[in-house]
């Protein structure tokens, strides 16, 4: 017996809430959390035919959740930024995420992109494949980012540059 | 230290690793859970609605609710224009210059051509968002697939010049995509700077 949309979210539901409260726990204030997670699983469901089987599923939820943060993102610094037009003090400083170490800050000071890239890979655990399904890029591209966002990392945690020569991977010069 | 030891370090901050992750039996999960389940407005192959979550008091969650439908003249992908059906289309978000400023990107573009789901643009002037000479917007891997159209009197077809709003690849019908009026877009160039 073929299985019901409801029947097919269910068990998306079941898979992905989860691994993708985590992955907004990791890059947006606690309050912000289940907005997020809300949001992702709602497009989700609408979008729910378009979405990719095991095991692109959560890569591709990833993503959802990606541009969803990014969005609210931009909608918080328009905010702010009418808040100083309109009260012409400096605006409430944003909620921390974690308290500071030397690891967060050293992350916090590279590019946007870079920080993502990084999070993809070291704290879902995605492959560059899946990092590239999160980002719209090609596997290619999603690799060479992340290459380039750990050395980049290296330097910023402990301002020394990697190696040119690794026996784990071959640098490319572009 | 080698240059794994960095990436260990950062695997160890994970805040995750300190943070208590929601069981699924938990109450708000699946409260979550149904109330996805009873939203009705999930697309259809031919007519497309489309409704994003209004957005709540938190500031740093983006989004202002939305709804549009499209009835496509042919599937030929040749051009055919685009027409809404004004039966189905609502308008949750209310098309003001607030409103308008909180979007992310707005242009004054051509339709250049129109493919199935995806409507191309020739970009003039970027008032927000990028500076690419040309834009497709939709698209059957992008999440929401198809843009909006504007009322009734807002055609989209290859040679029309329109002043178009939206966020990440959608166009915003109701007033946020319009037929191209100089005065409109000195408005839109100001309110968006």
């Amino acid at each position: 017996m073929s299985e019901t949309r409801e029947q097919r979210f269910t068990r998306l539901f079941a898979d992905a809430y989860r691994p993708l409260w985590s992955y907004a726990r990791r890059r947006v204030p606690l309050d912000a959390i289940d907005d997020v997670v809300a949001e992702t699983l709602t497009i989700a469901w609408r979008k729910l035919d378009a979405i990719p089987g095991e095991p692109a599923t959560l890569p591709y939820l990833y993503g959802v959740a990606y541009r969803v943060i990014g969005n609210s993102l931009r909608a918080h610094r328009r905010h702010l930024r009418l808040l100083e037009r309109v009260h012409a003090e400096p605006p409430p400083a944003p909620e921390a995420v974690e308290p500071n170490d030397a690891v967060l800050d050293a992350l916090a000071t590279l590019r946007a992109e870079d920080q993502e890239v990084l999070r993809l890979s070291e704290w879902e655990g995605l492959a560059a494949s899946e990092i590239a399904t999160v980002l719209g890029c090609s596997a290619n591209a999603a690799a060479l980012r992340l290459s380039r966002a750990r050395a980049r990392f290296k330097v910023a945690l402990t301002g020394s540059a990697p190696s040119r020569t690794s026996h784990r991977r071959k640098e490319i010069d572009v | 230290m080698s240059e794994f030891d960095e990436l260990r370090r950062l695997r160890n901050a994970d805040p995750v690793a300190s943070a208590s992750v929601p069981s699924l039996d938990d109450d708000e999960p699946q409260a979550l859970r149904e109330r996805i389940l009873m939203d009705t407005q999930t697309p259809t192959t031919r007519r497309w609605s489309r409704t994003v979550i209004a957005a709540t008091g938190i500031a740093s969650v983006a989004a202002a609710a939305i709804a549009f439908a499209v009835t496509r003249g042919d599937d030929s992908g040749s051009g055919a224009p685009i027409t809404p059906d004004p039966g189905m289309a609502m308008c949750v978000a209310t098309y003001d210059l607030g409103t308008l400023a909180d979007r992310e990107f707005a242009f004054d573009g051509t339709v250049e051509a129109v493919n199935g789901d995806e409507v191309t643009f020739t970009v003039a002037e970027w008032f927000r968002g990028d500076d690419r000479s040309s834009v497709t917007l939709g698209g059957a891997n992008m999440f929401g697939g198809l843009t909006s159209v504007g009322d009734a009197t807002v055609p989209m077809e290859p040679g029309s010049r329109l002043l178009v709003a939206g966020d990440d690849t959608f166009a915003w019908s109701c007033g946020f995509t319009q037929i191209y009026d100089a005065d409109v877009a000195a408005t839109w160039r100001s309110a968006l700077s």
